[in-house]
């Protein structure tokens, strides 16, 4: 019983109507409820790729946080009625429409042949041997997955190997099939918050901290931006 | 479903994105096609990290909602002061320094 | 414990069936409770007219609301005048998705948990649910169309975004103690025994949560957003009949989630000193439930509690709460405790590390707080944008 098919057509399918509306309504604070839609649309295409935990941190940042800042924003400067969009020259609008519509055949046909001959595919074919022991490939596969998530052989051995094989097999007597079920159920975990924990705060913890300075910045520079002079004569 | 369908959805909701910010003229709309673009990079990262089997791409993903969460900040103050001096939002009639 | 799938579905749907149910009855006993407990404490009666003991003031009210004529004002943005009051009623009725109201509970000789999803990342669902709350309120407040209901979803939405961070800073640690972020494992890992509880390990973080689910459920004295000496009724000035009832519904509804999951994450869940693993497989589940509900409704008094004791904050107070106390304290309690707990794996010093540096960062904010206070800034300070609103443009 595979519902991912459905699911994604589902998502997508709103995810698309709720974006072609962002563009096309009139009224900021319908093209803000559209948006919020997509995103939750793309939180569900999220879950249907396991990736848990980015879904929940999608709607709470973009739903949750930014949203409601546009939303501040509009009935701050109270844009809801107004209509900025004048009429612009038609040709200009027909020419960015056909424009995007090119822009968007060829990103389709390239996410379409994304699969074949490049490094995606490459790792597919090498993972998909069978029969016989396992396979010096699938051996570095693994040590790559056990150095990512900072795991012990030891872990694996105990914890995962008795979920495809018998209990008491290690990683070096697998046969090249239980290795790749073994490979996937590991791979498949990787939306896990844990995993996601382990990963951000080992290989990118420089990219995690400068982050951290990026935030500080906007932080400064909205007050900067917004903050009010103090009159200097008393009224 | 495979990587394909994914990356076609993808490059649909990124082209969205800019024929938005092609044919709009109001600022909020288009930040907000700007995060649609956005979104759906995070969407093609999440697809080629299953693919992949490497976490990376999810990784990534939280730099690019950070980043995202950076730039509406500084963006949307900066629509909040240039309405506060030109009472407008419109991108067409803010061109004081077209010369 | 895998069920096998029509058990699944069919336990599902009556845990999800009883679990509604039993929160708009919940809605029902909260609106007498809360009038009944502020004439408590106003030391008066109450009402007690309909019913024995006016117990049945809530039908009544109900009644009153059905029978009301739905008023849609002409001026007002329909489809989000509409849909405004469904948005905020919809999200306080899925986050009960999560919790765990009771350990389990053995029918026909299935094992059914207490529970209708034990999903893996139980609390960040609650956040993120939670946070789309503020939509019925913002969206409510835009689409009325109206001075004072505007002013109040600006308020409502600021309010919202600055809690929202200390409520969820504050259970960090929590996390980091628990290493789980299911509901049903956090409260597993508390175990029975009141000194083992969270509340107790975290206190400060425990009253900055409270403070800011408080201001998350608009109550007084964070009601900012529908002031009534200020702003008519805020964001639903606009609203009546069954509309204005379905505010009324999620405000209430939200105060119940809010303590279930404030129970769960700090007062142990269904546990107290293993009285829920008397009786049989079956009673235990009873036991459990009705555990989990007592402390429910003990967070429930509290709340109104509160509601009926303190007057509302100025908005710069709320802002200053939010943003100079509550989130600092949050903070604190997260560096306190993941360098205790990674020194010495004590819980016992991990509380006395979080209450001493807690209120050393009190006390630092405070005189920094008073000694920046000039004899001219004391007159009212109104945040710069609502200035601006203010100012005719709506």
């Amino acid at each position: 019983m595979n519902a991912e098919p459905i699911l994604f057509i589902a998502f997508g399918a709103l995810a698309l109507i709720g974006a072609v509306a962002v563009i096309g309504f009139k009224n900021p604070v319908y093209s803000a409820i559209a948006l919020i839609v997509t995103f939750f649309a793309q939180a569900g295409l999220f879950i249907l790729l396991g990736a848990h935990f980015v879904a929940a941190v999608q709607v709470i940042v973009y739903a949750g946080a930014i949203m409601v800042l546009f939303l501040f924003v509009i009935m701050l400067l109270n844009l809801g009625s107004v209509d900025v969009d004048r009429p612009k020259a038609g040709i200009a609008k027909g020419a960015a429409v056909i424009l995007g519509i090119v822009f968007a055949l060829e990103g389709v046909y390239i996410a379409v042949n994304a699969s074949k001959g490049t490094a995606v595919a490459r790792v597919k074919r090498e993972s998909a041997v069978g029969g016989g022991s396992i396979s010096a490939m699938q051996l570095k596969e693994l040590n790559k997955i056990q150095a990512t998530y900072q795991l012990t052989r030891d872990e694996i051995d105990t914890e995962y190997v008795p979920k495809v094989a018998a209990a008491d097999k290690t990683v070096e007597d697998l046969t090249a099939d239980e290795a790749r079920t073994l490979i996937q159920t590991l791979q498949g975990e990787m939306g896990k918050t844990e995993r996601i924990g382990t990963v951000l705060f080992s290989k990118f913890l420089l990219p995690f901290e400068v982050t951290s300075l990026i935030l500080l910045a906007a932080l400064i520079g909205v007050i900067a931006l917004v903050k009010r002079e103090e009159p200097k004569e008393v009224s | 479903m495979s990587l394909e369908w994914y990356l076609a959805l993808s490059a649909l909701l990124f082209t969205v994105g800019v024929i938005g910010v092609l044919i709009r003229r109001n600022a909020i709309i288009i930040f907000m096609c700007i995060e649609l673009m956005l979104n759906a990079a995070n969407l093609a990262f999440v697809a080629i990290s299953r693919e992949l089997g490497d976490p990376s791409g999810q990784v990534f993903v939280f730099f690019v909602m950070t980043v995202a969460a950076a730039e509406v900040a500084i963006g949307l103050a900066i629509i909040v002061s240039v309405f506060k001096h030109r009472e407008t939002v419109n991108v067409d009639e803010v061109d004081s320094l077209k010369g | 414990m895998e069920l096998p799938l029509h058990v699944l579905i069919i336990s599902s749907l009556i845990k999800i069936l009883i679990v509604v149910h039993v929160l708009l009855i919940g809605v029902m006993a909260m609106i007498l409770a809360e009038r009944k407990v502020s004439g408590w404490i106003q030391d008066r009666h109450g009402p007690n007219r309909v019913g024995p003991w006016g117990i049945l003031q809530p039908i009544a009210d109900g009644i009153k609301f059905f029978l009301k004529e739905d008023l849609i004002p002409d001026h007002v943005d329909k489809p989000i005048y509409v849909l405004a009051p469904a948005i905020l009623l919809v999200p306080a009725l899925i986050i009960c998705a999560v919790v765990p109201f009771g350990s389990s509970i053995t029918v026909a000789g299935y094992e059914i948990p207490l529970q209708i999803a034990d999903i893996n990342i139980g609390i960040l669902y609650v956040l993120a649910i939670t946070s789309l709350g503020v939509y019925g309120v913002v969206l409510g407040a835009w689409a009325s169309n109206n001075k004072y209901s505007l002013l109040g979803g600006l308020r409502s939405s600021a309010q919202m975004i600055s809690y929202e961070l200390t409520l969820g800073l504050a259970i960090i640690g929590v996390l980091m103690l628990s290493g789980s972020l299911s509901l049903r494992e956090i409260a597993i890992a508390q175990g029975a025994n009141i000194w083992n509880w969270n509340f107790l390990i975290h206190l400060p973080a425990f009253l900055a949560f409270t403070t800011a689910a408080f201001a998350e459920t608009n109550r007084l004295p964070f009601d900012l957003a529908e002031a009534e000496q200020e702003l008519v009724a805020g964001y639903h000035t606009e609203y009546s009949s069954m509309k204005f009832a379905m505010y009324f519904m999620a405000e209430y509804m939200n105060m119940i989630v809010g303590s279930a999951v404030a129970v769960t994450l700090f007062l142990g869940g269904w546990h107290l000193f293993g009285l829920e693993n008397l009786g049989g497989p079956f009673w235990s589940g009873v036991i459990s439930i009705a555990i989990f509900s007592a402390k429910t409704a003990l967070f429930l008094f509290v709340f109104i509690w509160v509601r009926w004791t303190l007057p509302r904050f100025r908005y710069d107070q709320l802002m200053n709460l939010g943003w100079k106390f509550l989130l600092p304290v949050a903070l604190t309690s997260i560096v306190v405790t993941a360098i205790v707990w990674i020194g010495t794996q004590s819980k016992l010093l991990v509380g006395v590390c979080n209450v001493v540096a807690a209120s050393v960062v009190v006390a630092i904010v405070a005189s920094t707080l008073a000694m920046r206070r000039e004899p001219e800034q004391i007159e009212r300070q109104e945040p710069s944008f609502m200035k601006g609103s203010s100012s005719g443009r709506t």
